[in-house]
C-alpha cells in the first residue's frame, strides 16, 4: 500500500506539470472483521449453524481531474474504485470487483466518458455498465446519450448466500456462485434536458435495457423541477413503460424551506410494481395493482439544539386495503461542541391486518475527538404474532477509536431477541486504514 | 492495585492521551455583554477587536487570541487561557475557513462595525445562534446565482473543505431529500460531482458486493438505514408495505437464493411451504388468497415464482387453464404473442 506521503508527492508533481493544477483524491481502506451470529433460523424449527466469519476486505479509490492533453489543457478527469476480499468462508479464491473505472474528456460544451460507469435511467433506477456516454451543453440545453454492456449485480444470481439476521449481511460462498453470463445484456439510452438555473428545469429521457431473454425495460421518462421562489422547491417525474403502455411510477413533491427553523415537504407517489419488474419476468404480465401514497414531512429546529421530525404517509392500493406509515423523531445535541447526540423515535406501520409499532432510543457520545461510543436500541411490537412471537428487541453498542486520522478501529456488539431467535448475539470488530480521511470516496 | 483498577487506569490514560479537544469554551457573552465596564473606576469595555485584532499594520488581520490578551485583566492568565480555549480551537470547523475580508464588511453601514451582526453566537446563550454564521447569512446579501448554476464554489470555499461540506443553505439535503436525490442527480450530475464521486453513490448503491457489517455503521445512529435492527423479521412486512420498493436495489432472484438456503422456497426439494393450505387451490374458498396477494405485490411473488414458462403460475393461468386470465383490466402490451414471455401462456393459441 503506498504511503500518504507518496500520494501527496504524486499530487504535487502532477500539479507542477499542468497549466491548471491537476488534483488527485485517493483513498484506500483495509478492513479486518470478525463477525459471528449465534443463531440463524433455517426451515421451520431448524437452527442453521453459523461459523465465525473473518473477512478481510480492502478497497481502493482514486479520482483525478484537471489533467491535460496536448493542446487541450484541463480536459481529462477520471475515477477508479475496486474492492477485494479474502476470508475463511471465501476459500482460497477470494472475491472482488471493479466498481468504477472511467475517464472523461471534457472540452467546451462536449464531454465523453468511457469505461465502467453508472446511469440513472427511467424505471431501472441505478444501472452500472461498461460502455461509453457522451453529451453536450449548449446554453440552457443538455443532450446526453449512453450505450454499453450491463455490469450485472452479484445479487442477480442465486449464490447460496446466508443472510445474517438483522443486517442483511451476505457472505457468499464462491463455490456456489454461478458464472455470470453477460451475453445479450446491454443498454442504450438518451436524455434531453433544459435548465434555467434554479428557476426551472426539465428533461425527457429514453432507456432500453436487454437481459439474456429479451427486452427487460423500455421506458420513456420525464421530469421537471422548479424553484419559483427562494423558499419553495417543486418537482415531478413520471416513467412510462413503452411495452405495457402504462406508467410504472410517478412522483410529485413540494419542499418548503422558507422558515429559518423549519422545513416541510409534501410528496405524492404512484407505483405499479409489476412494471418495475423486468418485462422478461413472466409475472410482469400478471399486472399487480398499483398503489398511491401521499406523504408529508416536517422538521422543526427548536431552541436547546433540539430537532423534531414528523413524517407520515397514507397509501391506497387498487382494490385492496389501505396502508400507512408514520414516524416522530426527536434529536437532541445538548452541547455546542456536539459531544452528545441523543435520539428517540416512535414509528408506526400499517398494512391491512399486519403492522408494527417501533420505539427507538439511541445516544452517541464523543468522549474525545478520537473516541466515540454509541448505544442504540429498538423495540418492535407486531400487530399479529410472527412465529408466535409479538415483539423483537435489539440493542447495539459500539465504540470507535480514530487512533490516527488514517487508522480507525471499532468494536460493536448486538444483542437481539426476535421471533426467530429467543436470544442472539453478534460481535463485530473493524479496523480501517485510510489514506485520505476527507476523501470523497465514500465511507466504508 | 487490582488488575481491574490497572485496566481502568490504562483506559483513562489512553483516553487522555487521545483527547484533542473539540471547540472553544471561552465565555464570549460574559466578556462582551455582562462585564461592568466603561464607568468611573472601571476598565474600558471590551469589543471583539480587543482580543481578535492582530497586526494592526496589516489589513484584515483577525486572529485567534493568544494568552497575552488575558494578561491585562487576569492575574492567572495562563490558567484562564488554558481553561477557556481548547488546543484544537485554532482549527476552524470545516467550511468556516472561507476566503473572506472582514474589513470591508465591518465598514458597511448595515453592519456598522459590529461583529455580532454575523457572529451572534458570541453573545448568545447556549443552544442559540452559532458562533460562526451559517452560509445563509452570506446569501442574505450575496445571491451567487451564477456560481450556483455553474457549480463553482471555490470563490469562497477552499477546495479541500468542499469534501466535507453540506450545501445546507442553498441546496437542502433534508426535507425528503432521500426520496428525490436520484431525481436531482439525473437533472444535474455535474452539480453532484462538485462534492461527490461515483464511489460516494456506490457506498449505498453498489450491487457488485454484498453489504458488509461495517457498512451498517452501527456507530452512525443518526444515519438513515433501511435495514437497521431486526430486518430479518420485518423484511416481508416492509415489502408488503411498499410493494416494488425492494426491486429498486434488489434483483428478484436474490430473494430465492436466501429462501432456498433456508428451506423456505419451492425451489428446494422437500421444503415446507410458506403459504397456508389451499393458498392457490380450491376456487372460491376464503383461504385461496393468492390472487389478492398477487394483486397487491406481484414483485414478492416474482421473488420465488418466476422461472419463465416453468413457473407454476403458468400451469393454471395459461390460455385454457383453470385459473383464468391474470391480466388486470385494461392490460395492454406492445409485445408480440410470439415472444418468450407471452408464448408461455399463449403458445397454444398461436
Amino acid at each position: 500500500m503506498p504511503s500518504k506521503g507518496a500520494v501527496v508527492a504524486c499530487l504535487m508533481s502532477a500539479s507542477a506539470l499542468a497549466d491548471v493544477p491537476t488534483w488527485v483524491d485517493a483513498r484506500a481502506t483495509l478492513q479486518a472483521q470478525a463477525f459471528q451470529q449465534a443463531l440463524l433460523p433455517g426451515g421451520p424449527g431448524v437452527v442453521a449453524p453459523m461459523p465465525l466469519a473473518l473477512p478481510f476486505t480492502t478497497t481502493g479509490f482514486l479520482r483525478f481531474g484537471g489533467m491535460d492533453l496536448p493542446g487541450a489543457p484541463d480536459t481529462v478527469s477520471g475515477e477508479v474504485a475496486a474492492w477485494g476480499r479474502v476470508g475463511p468462508r471465501d476459500g482460497l479464491l477470494g472475491d472482488g470487483d471493479v466498481t468504477t473505472a472511467w475517464a472523461q474528456y471534457r472540452s467546451g460544451p462536449w464531454r465523453v466518458k468511457l469505461g465502467r460507469q453508472v446511469t440513472w435511467p427511467g424505471s431501472a433506477r441505478y444501472v452500472r455498465f461498461d460502455g461509453v456516454s457522451g453529451g453536450a451543453t449548449f446554453g440552457h440545453f443538455d443532450l446526453d446519450a449512453y450505450a454499453g454492456f450491463v455490469a450485472l449485480p452479484r445479487w442477480t444470481l442465486p449464490r447460496g448466500a446466508w443472510v445474517l439476521g438483522s443486517i442483511g449481511e451476505a457472505l457468499e460462498d464462491p463455490r456456489l456462485r454461478e458464472a455470470q453470463n453477460r451475453a445479450g445484456q446491454f443498454l442504450v439510452g438518451a436524455r434531453a434536458g433544459v435548465r434555467y438555473g434554479q428557476t426551472i428545469r426539465g428533461s425527457l429521457a429514453f432507456h432500453e435495457q436487454h437481459d439474456d431473454i429479451g427486452v427487460a425495460y423500455r421506458v420513456v421518462s420525464a421530469d421537471v423541477g422548479s424553484q419559483p421562489v427562494d423558499w419553495m422547491g417543486l418537482g415531478a417525474r413520471a416513467a412510462f413503460d413503452v411495452n405495457s403502455l402504462g406508467f410504472s411510477e410517478a412522483r410529485v413533491w413540494a419542499d418548503v424551506t422558507g422558515w429559518r427553523f423549519a422545513t416541510a415537504s409534501v410528496d405524492y407517489s404512484y407505483q405499479s410494481p409489476s412494471l418495475l419488474l423486468p418485462q422478461t419476468s413472466i409475472l410482469a404480465a400478471f399486472g399487480g395493482a398499483s398503489w398511491h401514497e401521499l406523504g408529508a414531512e416536517l422538521t422543526v429546529q427548536l431552541p436547546w439544539r433540539l430537532t423534531l421530525t414528523g413524517r407520515g404517509a397514507g397509501q391506497v392500493y387498487d382494490g385492496d386495503r389501505p396502508g400507512g406509515r408514520g414516524l416522530a423523531r426527536a434529536k437532541w445535541i445538548p452541547d455546542v461542541d456536539e459531544r452528545w447526540l441523543v435520539q428517540a423515535e416512535v414509528a408506526r406501520v400499517m398494512m391491512g391486518t399486519q403492522g408494527y409499532t417501533q420505539g427507538r432510543l439511541g445516544a452517541r457520545y464523543r468522549a474525545t475527538s478520537t473516541i466515540t461510543g454509541a448505544l442504540d436500541s429498538s423495540l418492535y411490537v407486531y400487530d399479529a404474532p410472527i412465529h408466535g412471537v409479538s415483539s423483537s428487541l435489539t440493542g447495539i453498542a459500539s465504540c470507535e477509536w480514530a487512533i490516527t486520522p488514517w487508522l480507525r478501529t471499532m468494536l460493536s456488539t448486538t444483542l437481539m431477541s426476535t421471533p426467530y431467535a429467543a436470544f442472539e448475539v453478534q460481535g463485530l470488530g473493524r479496523l480501517v486504514v485510510e489514506l485520505e480521511p476527507n476523501s470523497t470516496g465514500g465511507r466504508p | 492495585m487490582t488488575k481491574r483498577a490497572m485496566l481502568l487506569l490504562a483506559v483513562a490514560l489512553l483516553i487522555s492521551a487521545c483527547a484533542r479537544g473539540l471547540l472553544t469554551r471561552f465565555p464570549h457573552r460574559q466578556h462582551l455583554a455582562e462585564l461592568e465596564c466603561g464607568g468611573a473606576g472601571q476598565k474600558a469595555c471590551l469589543s471583539c477587536a480587543s482580543c481578535h485584532q492582530g497586526d494592526e499594520t496589516k489589513k484584515d488581520q483577525w486572529k485567534q487570541p493568544q494568552v497575552t490578551a488575558c494578561v491585562s485583566c487576569h492575574k492567572d492568565s495562563n490558567e484562564v487561557y488554558a481553561n477557556s480555549i481548547r488546543p484544537a480551537v485554532a482549527t476552524l470547523p470545516a467550511g468556516k475557513s472561507i476566503q473572506f475580508k472582514h474589513d470591508p464588511h465591518l465598514k458597511m453601514p448595515t453592519i456598522k462595525g459590529q461583529c455580532v451582526n454575523c457572529h451572534a453566537g458570541a453573545v448568545g446563550v447556549a443552544g442559540g445562534d452559532p458562533l460562526f454564521p451559517p452560509m445563509a447569512t452570506c446569501l442574505s446579501c450575496h445571491e451567487h446565482k451564477k456560481q450556483f448554476d455553474e457549480g463553482t464554489c471555490t470563490n469562497c470555499h477552499k477546495e479541500t473543505d468542499l469534501k466535507t461540506l453540506m450545501p445546507a443553505s442553498f441546496l437542502r439535503h433534508d426535507a425528503a431529500w432521500m426520496k428525490r436525490h436520484g431525481q436531482e442527480a439525473r437533472a444535474n450530475p455535474a452539480g453532484c460531482e462538485t462534492c461527490h464521486s461515483q464511489t460516494t453513490c456506490d457506498s449505498c448503491h453498489d450491487t457488485t458486493r454484498p453489504s458488509s457489517p461495517a457498512q451498517r455503521n452501527p456507530e452512525a445512529i443518526d444515519r438513515e438505514l433501511v435495514h437497521r435492527f431486526d430486518w430479518l423479521t420485518r423484511h416481508a412486512l416492509e415489502a408488503d408495505s411498499q410493494p416494488g420498493s425492494c426491486v429498486t436495489c434488489h434483483a428478484k432472484t436474490e430473494c430465492d437464493a436466501c429462501h432456498v438456503a433456508r428451506g423456505v422456497s419451492p425451489s428446494r426439494a422437500g421444503a415446507e411451504g410458506i403459504h397456508p393450505a389451499q393458498w392457490a387451490s380450491g376456487l372460491g374458498l376464503a383461504r385461496n388468497g393468492h390472487g389478492l396477494a398477487a394483486r397487491r405485490n406481484i414483485a414478492s411473488c416474482a421473488a420465488c415464482h418466476d422461472q419463465g414458462a416453468a413457473s407454476n403460475c403458468v400451469r393454471c393461468h395459461k390460455v385454457g387453464g383453470t385459473g383464468g386470465t391474470p391480466h388486470p383490466a385494461g392490460w395492454r402490451s406492445t409485445a408480440p404473442l410470439s415472444n418468450a414471455e407471452c408464448s408461455a401462456c399463449h403458445g397454444g393459441s398461436l
